[in-house]
């Protein structure tokens, strides 16, 4: 009756940022991203990834609330990256994993 | 503001058939007396989610 | 700030068996976050195309309106094109009414039972705009026609005879319009062209076979009779114990119970290998489930390219903060 549309899960509303960032206050190379209507299948990829950079000292993604349509993604780097570009780099890593994978089956 | 009630057509729960009936008449069928009539679909188109 | 190398992987994939609706696969030098987002993709966010909108004109069958809506809704259509259409929620060309040529395929419907038998009414008769796309049955019967026979006895023949939407008697009658639109499992399971998507780790098996010769050739069949499903066999020739179907393997841990049961813990290891998944992908048929699997790499490269992180979308945002009046 007052559940709410399916679709809210995955059309981000006018007006809304996909992607917004927030340093963290006390930490230096630390932040927070905050991805509007995503979910787990994003999230922990993206962790996976980022975990594989040595520059990477801390990732860690969480869905704070199942009916709230977004999740965060926390970077602490060392001084020779920054959580902005160990983002950013792991999200081309994956997608040229992705295009590897699309290579080998469309041979 | 009532304008003219219109009358409406029911189907007789036992014999079938069709009656017509205005505000007040006796809900009972013309031909055989029965007292269960059943309202006719609507002419006009439904629109329904297929969900 | 230096930083910035690549750590991407390369992963391999083996394709063991392939039929339109069925496809088995291994996924080698990954992790599992990979599968699982392959997985998820697959039957949550790869598009097809599905009856979302039904107007009903006549309807005097035992079934009423909203029931028919929802079977009509179910049926899997043919969704090679869903790749390529729009979102009714995002075209342009029918601002938002979600009923052009872009975003939405018309279905017709019209039946009346007329004799005595009771006349089934199948996906069969939807008549489609679109002749790409018709429910998943007909489409079948028609490549059965078109490699010999007519259409007629390939509808009736088989298994290609349709979904049942709903039985009529005589006098009954169905006349409806549909609209199918393009959509994702996420919003509705009738958009998900994924019957059953699962991966499962690649066991590794490794037994002991000095401690397995210790035992007798009862206590052999014991220990292999353990385990729920057929994993383990005796060879007849050597009388050993070998592994006949690794896969078969549920990761129930029974034959090590058994194995410490019989006061031989350690008889045999088995480890999940994690970077190796073995992949079986079951299709509706609305997509075919080689075509799934890539289609499901497409939509996952588009969700990725739209999370990438642009610093100047924050300066712009500050633009709006302060205003024009500010500076």
């Amino acid at each position: 009756m007052n559940a709410p549309d399916r679709y809210e899960r995955f059309v981000v509303p006018e007006g809304v940022k996909k992607v917004s960032y927030e340093r963290d206050t006390k930490i230096i190379n630390a932040a927070s991203f905050t991805i509007e209507r995503e979910d787990h299948t994003i999230g922990n990829v993206l962790r996976m990834q980022l975990h594989r950079d040595p520059n990477v000292l801390f990732a860690g993604y969480k869905l704070p609330h199942p009916l709230q349509y977004k999740i965060l993604v926390r970077i602490h780097t060392t001084s020779q990256s920054s959580p902005a570009q160990a983002y950013n780099q792991a999200i081309n890593d994956v997608d040229k994993e992705l295009e590897h994978l699309k290579n080998l089956l469309e041979v | 503001m009532d304008p003219q009630p219109e009358p409406v057509s029911y189907i007789c729960g036992d014999c079938g058939a069709e009656n017509t009936l205005k505000q007040g008449d006796v809900i009972q069928c013309r031909e055989c007396g029965y007292r269960i009539l059943y309202k006719k679909r609507t002419r006009r188109i439904v629109q329904y989610e297929a969900r | 700030m230096e930083g910035g190398g690549s750590y991407h992987r390369m992963p391999k994939v083996r394709i063991r068996e392939m039929k339109d609706d069925y496809l088995k696969f291994e996924l080698r030098e990954t992790d599992a976050s990979m599968a699982n987002a392959l997985r998820r993709v697959m039957l949550a966010e790869v598009p097809t195309i599905a009856i979302d909108l039904v107007e009903i004109e006549i309807n005097s069958s035992v079934l009423n309106d909203e029931f028919i809506a929802h079977r009509l809704g179910l049926i899997p259509l043919v969704s090679d094109r869903a790749m390529e259409m729009r979102f009714s929620r995002d075209c342009d060309a029918c601002d938002g009414d979600g009923q052009c040529q872009f975003c939405s395929v018309e279905f017709h419907l019209w039946a009346r039972c007329e004799s005595d038998q009771t006349l089934d009414v199948t996906s069969a008769d939807l008549k489609s705009n679109d002749p790409l796309v018709q429910p998943v049955d007909v489409a079948r019967a028609i490549d059965a026609a078109a490699a010999g026979g007519t259409l007629s006895s390939a509808v009736d023949s088989s298994d290609n005879r349709g979904i049942i939407i709903v039985k009529l008697r005589r006098g009954q009658e169905l006349r409806l319009r549909a609209i199918a639109r393009k959509g994702i499992g996420k919003d509705h399971a009738k958009w998900s062209p994924g019957a059953t998507v699962t991966f499962m780790y690649e066991p590794d098996i490794h037994i002991n076979e000095e401690m397995m010769e210790s035992l007798t050739l009862d206590e052999k069949r014991q220990w292999i009779d353990s385990s729920p499903t057929k994993v383990f066999d005796i060879d007849p020739n050597t009388q050993q114990v070998v592994i006949v179907d690794p896969e078969a393997y549920t990761y129930d841990e029974e034959v090590i119970k058994k194995a410490e049961a019989m006061g031989k813990s350690g008889l045999v290891e088995i480890y999940a290998k994690e970077d190796s998944f073995i992949f079986t992908v079951e299709s509706t048929g609305a997509v075919k489930a080689y075509q799934m699997l890539v289609n499901a790499i497409d939509v996952l490269r588009q969700k990725l390219d739209a999370v990438r992180y642009t610093e100047d979308a924050d300066f712009h945002l500050l633009d709006e903060h302060m205003g024009g009046a500010a500076l």
